[in-house]
C-alpha cells in the first residue's frame, strides 16, 4: 500500500479537472449556442468524478 | 511545507470561509434560480411576450416607442432604451422621476418594437426573479451592500485559494477521491469537503473572481464616465444644453450607419450619467456569441443627429462585460444551466460541510482519524486537536 504521493500525483487530476472546466466555461462563451452539449458535457466531467468518487465509497465497497 | 506554514494557510482557511460563509450560501441559493430565471418568469407567469406577428413585420419608429412610454407615466423621464437580445421585439424602457435621477429608482415600461405598444406587465420589481437578483446583487442596500457582498466574494477567493494550498499536504497519503465511509461521520464529511471543493475548483474560481469583478461595476462605470465619456464630450464642455433635441429614430439610424456590423443595445438618452449634456449615447453591441457581450458607445450629437464620437471601451469595462455572463451562467442553453445548477448546489454542499466540521471542532479530534496524516500535521479541515484519541464511528 502506497503510504505517500507524489505532488505530480496529487495534483494530476484536479489540475486535468480545473483545466477542462475552464476550457469548457470559455468555450461556451466564444461559440455558438449549437455547441452548448458539447462544452456542457466537458463542464460535467468534474462533477461526474466528484459523484463517482461518492459513490464508489457509499456503496461499492 | 513547515508545519508552521500549514497551520498559518489553515488558519487563513478557516477564517476566511466562516466570515463570507452566511453570505456564500445566500448568495449560492439566490444565485441558483437566477440560473433558471427565464424559465421561473415564464412558471410564475412574469415573463412579457409580445403578440405573435410575422416575422417580416416593420418595426416602429423609436420616438413611437417613447412616446408610448410617456403616455404610459405621465411626468417621467425616458433615461434609458434597450433591448434583451433573447427578446428582440420588445423594447424596455428605463423611465426616472427626472433626467438624471438615479437610475436604481427607475420604472420599466415595455413596449412592442413592432407596434409601439405598451405590454401590460407584471410589476417588474415584484417579481421573484427580481428580488432574488437584488438578494443576490445588492441585499436591497444599493452599493454599500454591492461592495460588501463583493468583499465576501474576495474572501471566498481567499477561502479557495487556500484551500488548495493545505488540499496537498493532507493529500500526500490518501488517494484522489478518498471518502472514509467507515470512519467517523466527520471524517466522511471532511473527505468529501475536500473531493468536492476539488472536483468543483475551476467552476468556483471562475464564479467567484467574476463575481468580485462584477461587484465592482458601478464604480468600473464612474470611472468610464469620468475619463473616456469626459473625454469624448470634452469639445462640448461648457457649451448650454440643447434646448431641443433630435428625433431618436435619426440618432439611432446614425449609429447603425456609423457601425453597421453591430447590433444597438442600450439607448442612453441625454442628460444622464452616461451619455452627458449634449449627446445620445448609443450602445452597440457585436453579433457573435462573444462580442454580442461587448458593448461600444457612439455618441450622437443630440441636437444635430450626427455621430460625434465612438470608441471601444477600455479594459477594465471589457473584463466587466465577460465577466458577467462567466457569473450568471446564463448565456448557454439549458444543458449549461443545469451544470450551473449542479455546481451551485455541489458549492453549497461544500460550504454547510465546511460549517459542520468547525462546529464539531470543539468536541472531538479528528486527527486520529485521518489515516496516514502526520500526527503534528493539522487537517485538510484546518480543525485544531482538542480531544485526543476519539475512536472510529461518531
Amino acid at each position: 500500500m502506497r503510504t505517500e504521493f507524489s505532488a505530480y500525483e496529487i495534483w494530476r487530476a484536479p489540475s486535468a479537472l480545473a483545466a477542462a472546466t475552464l476550457l469548457g466555461l470559455v468555450a461556451a462563451l466564444v461559440t455558438d449556442e449549437a455547441w452548448d452539449v458539447l462544452w456542457s458535457l466537458l463542464l460535467a466531467v468534474p462533477l461526474a468524478v466528484g459523484a463517482w468518487h461518492w459513490w464508489r465509497a457509499s456503496y461499492a465497497r | 511545507m513547515k508545519t508552521s506554514t500549514l497551520k498559518t494557510w489553515c488558519w487563513v482557511h478557516r477564517w476566511s470561509s466562516l466570515v463570507c460563509m452566511v453570505f456564500l450560501l445566500l448568495l449560492s441559493i439566490t444565485g441558483l434560480p437566477l440560473v433558471f430565471h427565464h424559465e421561473i418568469d415564464d412558471l410564475l407567469g412574469d415573463a412579457v411576450r409580445p403578440e405573435v406577428l410575422p416575422a417580416d413585420h416593420p418595426r416602429a419608429s423609436l420616438d413611437l416607442v417613447v412616446a408610448a412610454a410617456k403616455r404610459a407615466r405621465p411626468g417621467e423621464h425616458v433615461q434609458f432604451v434597450s433591448a434583451d437580445p433573447e427578446e428582440p421585439d420588445v423594447w424596455a424602457i428605463s423611465m426616472g422621476r427626472t433626467q438624471n435621477s438615479p437610475p436604481a429608482e427607475n420604472k420599466l415600461v415595455l413596449a412592442d418594437a413592432r407596434t409601439a405598444a405598451v405590454l401590460q406587465a407584471p410589476d417588474l420589481m415584484k417579481r421573484f426573479s427580481y428580488i432574488m437578483l437584488r438578494l443576490h446583487a445588492d441585499l436591497f442596500a444599493g452599493l454599500p451592500g454591492t461592495l460588501f457582498l463583493g468583499a465576501m466574494g474576495l474572501l471566498f477567493v481567499v477561502a479557495i485559494v487556500s484551500g488548495v494550498v493545505v488540499y496537498g499536504p493532507f493529500m500526500r497519503r490518501n488517494e484522489f477521491g478518498t471518502v472514509r465511509m467507515g470512519s467517523a461521520t466527520r471524517v466522511k464529511w471532511l473527505d468529501l469537503h475536500n473531493l468536492i471543493g476539488i472536483v468543483t475548483l475551476g467552476w468556483a474560481t471562475v464564479v467567484g473572481i467574476t463575481g468580485v469583478i462584477n461587484a465592482l461595476a458601478t464604480p468600473m462605470f464612474k470611472l468610464w464616465q469620468f475619463t473616456e465619456l469626459a473625454a469624448m464630450t470634452a469639445p462640448y464642455r461648457g457649451s448650454p444644453a440643447p434646448h431641443s433635441i433630435a428625433p431618436l429614430q435619426r440618432a439611432f439610424d446614425a449609429a447603425l450607419a456609423a457601425e453597421p456590423g453591430m447590433r444597438p443595445g442600450v439607448i442612453a438618452f441625454p442628460g444622464t450619467d452616461f451619455a452627458g449634456a449634449h449627446h445620445y449615447a448609443i450602445f452597440m453591441r457585436g453579433s457573435t456569441p462573444l462580442t454580442a457581450r461587448l458593448y461600444k458607445p457612439v455618441l450622437i450629437d443630440a441636437q444635430t443627429a450626427v455621430v460625434s464620437g465612438k470608441r471601444d471601451m477600455p479594459w477594465y469595462l471589457t473584463m466587466l462585460f465577460v465577466s458577467q455572463p462567466l457569473h450568471f451562467g446564463d448565456y448557454g442553453g439549458m444543458s449549461m444551466k443545469i451544470i450551473w445548477g449542479l455546481m451551485t448546489l455541489a458549492t453549497i454542499i461544500v460550504l454547510g460541510s465546511g460549517l459542520y466540521l468547525w462546529l464539531k471542532k470543539r468536541n472531538v479530534s479528528i486527527e486520529p482519524e485521518l489515516a496516514g496524516a502526520e500526527p503534528s500535521m493539522p487537517s485538510a479541515a484546518c480543525v485544531p486537536s482538542t480531544t485526543q484519541g476519539e475512536g472510529a464511528k461518531a
